[in-house]
This record gives C-alpha cells, structure tokens and sequence, in this order.
C-alpha cells in the first residue's frame, strides 16, 4: 500500500520536469562557495558540526611570534605545567604561587588572579592609555577576561591589544619559569 | 613492434628510451608468449608489486613489507633537521609542511592501512613535542585526536591522515561526476562507505538533458534524492538499475 502512495506521489513530482536536450548536467560540490570540488573544503566538511575553539581567531591572527602563539593554544587548554597540575601527578613541586606566594598555583592564578599578575597588566596596559582593561578581582578565568577585553576594543586596535595579551602571558609565564 | 613505436616516439621527440632501465610486467601470459616477449624486448622480466609513476602497484592489497618504506622515508627526514634549535611552534610548520605533506600524493591514490597510519603518526607526534622519533605519553602536552583538527577547532592545523585520505580520494568520485568522458569514469572506484556517503550529501544535481545524472541515487530533485522521497518503493529496485539508469 504504501509503495503505491510514493509511487504515485513521486509520479505527482515527475510529471512536472522536462529534460532541456541540449543543456548538459550540472554538478554542483555544496561545500564551496563556487560549486567546486576541492579537497580543503572536503576535509573540512568532515569537521562540520565540531565546536569551535573560542579563542582560535585571537589566538592564530596576532602579530606575537609563532613561538607565544603555541604557549597560548597550550594555556586554554591548561596543559602548561604548573603546580597544581604537578602535583596531581605527585611530582615534587611547590604548591604556592611563586609570585604573591599566598594562593595556590594554576594557570589561571598565575595570568589573572594573581596580585603580582594584575600589577603587571596594569602597567603593560598603561602605556597606551588601556589600564581601564586590566583584570579586575570579580575576574578569576582567564579566557573570560580577555573576551571581554577583546569585545571592548575594534579594529586594529584590538588586533594589538591581543598581540600585547599575549606577549604579556608569555613574560608572565617565562618570568614564573625563571622563579621557580 | 613495440620497440618499434618506442624508437619512432624518440626520434621524434627525442625522449628515447633506456632499456636498461625497463622492465616487462606480464599479465596472464602463457609461457610461450613470454619466451616470444623476451627475444624482441631486451628488458629484463618482472612481477606485480612494482612501483608505478612513484607509488606502490599491486594486484592485492599492500602488504606490510610494501608499505614499510614509505614509513622509513618519513623516519629518515628527522635525523637532518636541527630539532633542538627549533620552538615546537617551528616544528609544527615542519610536520604539516613536509611530514604530511610528503603523503599527499601517496593517500591520494591509495589508501593507508590503519597501523601504517598509527606508525606515521607516532612519528609525527614525537617530532612535535621532543623532536625526535621515541616519545612517552608524559612529552605529550596534548592528545594527538586535539593536535590534529584545524585551528578554528582547537587543534593545531595538522592533518589527520585518514580523513585527509578521504577527502583527497574523493576527487576521483567527483571526477567520475563531472568528467564522464575520462577513460576510467566507468569504472568502480574503490573508497570506504563513509566516503561514498559524504559525497552523495555534499553533491547536488541540476538536470539538464539527463543522461548524466543517476536517477534513483542523485540528489536532482530539488536536493532530494529519490531514494530518500520514496525509500519503500526504492527497496523494490534491482541494484544493477539503481547503478545505471540515468534521468
């Protein structure tokens, strides 16, 4: 029964096409934009539906070195070793942040949260008149801050001010390399 | 006779021929035929598997003893490379660039297995995080599946293999498509399920005269297939009708 109802309906849907003999068959690739297969936009498409990585723009189009880039994809994904991290893996480390010494030791404390970190934004951020961004104590992620750091400012000058973010995480985390 | 056409073709093109450097690959031959060949081609005589315009050609499915070079060929670029000197961020660009891109051509024509796939990556990720080939899971600052997905994804824009074999390979189905009068267009073009399916919903179908365009199985109709408009009926249909009866 049911055959003869599609049957019948896509005989419903074939009665109004009409072959143009003279016109060839057109294939068209969905995935790009001019209808053209090409194996980027292939591979791509097998990642349709992920999620996106937030901060992979402000990560991947700054000015900062490739270098301070790669310590930026690390830090969000909080694979950079810092205390807290050793030590779930009992390795000997010590617990204290080794700036304010007060707080214990994770990647957020350290480029945050920290009181040493927040001085240290204040004036980096200072110099070009930006202060008013610097991480307040109601901000304790980091990620968190520096989205709404980068939807305060446009244009060109948010591209160096995320610049200017990341060299400065990278100071701050070589500075905490140094002191422990 | 066929000396003959090889000789002409380097007369006039001055491309000549190295017999030296030739071999005769027979297919289904008798013995006699073959006694026949090698008294007129003075090249010496040899068998499936051979290498063919730089890749592995075989009448089977690769073996691991075929296949094990081209892991060694990636091995052998690391001892080069200054990795000490290099940031990981360097070393990224290098396996992108030339780890993977040294595969290109090769997973565009065949398809990996599994564990040659496995090895290459081993190799990969070890140069990434130590710049070396050995590397415990400690080295590792990220998982391997989050390394390698595009940047806007979180990874670091290094390819998987297997997926980029896919998407390469894929070409050829859609050349099938779009260029029938190519010699091979009517023939079986062997890629995985996946593969076939991603191409059937990332290709849609204008209608023109029709005789390109599969009926039951192309998505000509609006974007819609008839397979998908009338799946019941669809099941009564032959597969060998389903395989060429065009609009």
């Amino acid at each position: 029964m049911g055959v003869i109802i599609e049957y019948l309906h896509l005989w419903n849907i074939l009665s109004n096409i009409h072959l143009q003999p003279e016109v060839e068959d057109r294939h068209i690739w969905k995935l790009a934009s001019n209808g053209q297969y090409s194996a980027k936009s292939a591979y791509e498409g097998f990642f349709l539906g992920a999620i996106t990585f937030e901060p992979w723009e402000r990560i991947w189009t700054t000015w900062a070195p490739p270098k301070c880039r790669f310590f930026m994809w690390l830090a969000p994904h909080k694979k950079c070793w810092t205390a807290d991290r050793l030590l779930r893996r009992g390795l000997p480390s010590e617990p204290l942040c080794p700036f304010c010494d007060q707080e214990d030791e994770n990647i957020d404390h350290l480029l945050v949260t920290c009181v040493f970190a927040r001085e240290f934004w204040f004036f980096l951020l200072k110099q070009d008149n930006l202060h008013a961004l610097t991480p307040q104590p109601i901000d304790f992620c980091f990620l968190n801050w520096w989205e709404k750091v980068n939807n305060t400012v446009q244009g060109a000058v948010r591209q160096g001010v995320n610049s200017l973010i990341i060299l400065g995480a990278w100071t701050l985390w070589n500075h905490r390399n140094k002191c422990v | 006779m066929t000396l003959d056409i090889l000789n002409l073709f380097g007369e006039a093109s001055g491309l000549r021929t190295n017999l030296q450097k030739c071999s005769v690959l027979p297919i289904r031959c008798e013995e006699s035929e073959l006694e026949v060949i090698s008294s007129m081609l003075p090249c010496n005589l040899s068998d499936f598997p051979c290498r063919y315009l730089g890749l592995p050609l075989s009448l089977k499915k690769l073996t691991k003893a075929q296949v094990q070079p081209i892991i060694d060929r990636i091995a052998d670029q690391l001892p080069g490379w200054k990795a000490d000197l290099m940031t990981r961020a360097g070393r990224r660009v290098q396996v992108q660039v030339v780890l993977t891109g040294m595969l290109i051509y090769l997973v565009m024509a065949s398809d990996l297995p599994a564990w040659a796939i496995k090895e290459i990556d081993k190799i990969r990720r070890g140069f990434l995080w130590r710049g070396r080939k050995d590397v415990k899971g400690g080295h590792c600052l990220v998982a391997w599946v989050n390394v390698t997905r595009p940047f806007e994804l979180g990874g670091l824009g290094i390819s998987d293999l297997k997926t980029l074999g896919w998407a390469l390979r894929m070409r050829w189905l859609w050349l099938q498509k779009t260029e029938p009068n190519r010699p091979w267009a009517h023939r079986p073009i062997h890629v995985p399920d996946q593969v076939r399916a991603f191409f059937a919903m990332a290709t849609i179908s204008e209608v023109g005269d029709g005789a390109h365009t599969l009926f039951w199985t192309d998505r000509w109709l609006e974007g819609q297939c008839i397979a998908d408009l009338a799946p019941r009926l669809f099941a009564f249909i032959p597969k060998r009708r389903i395989k060429r009866r065009t609009v």
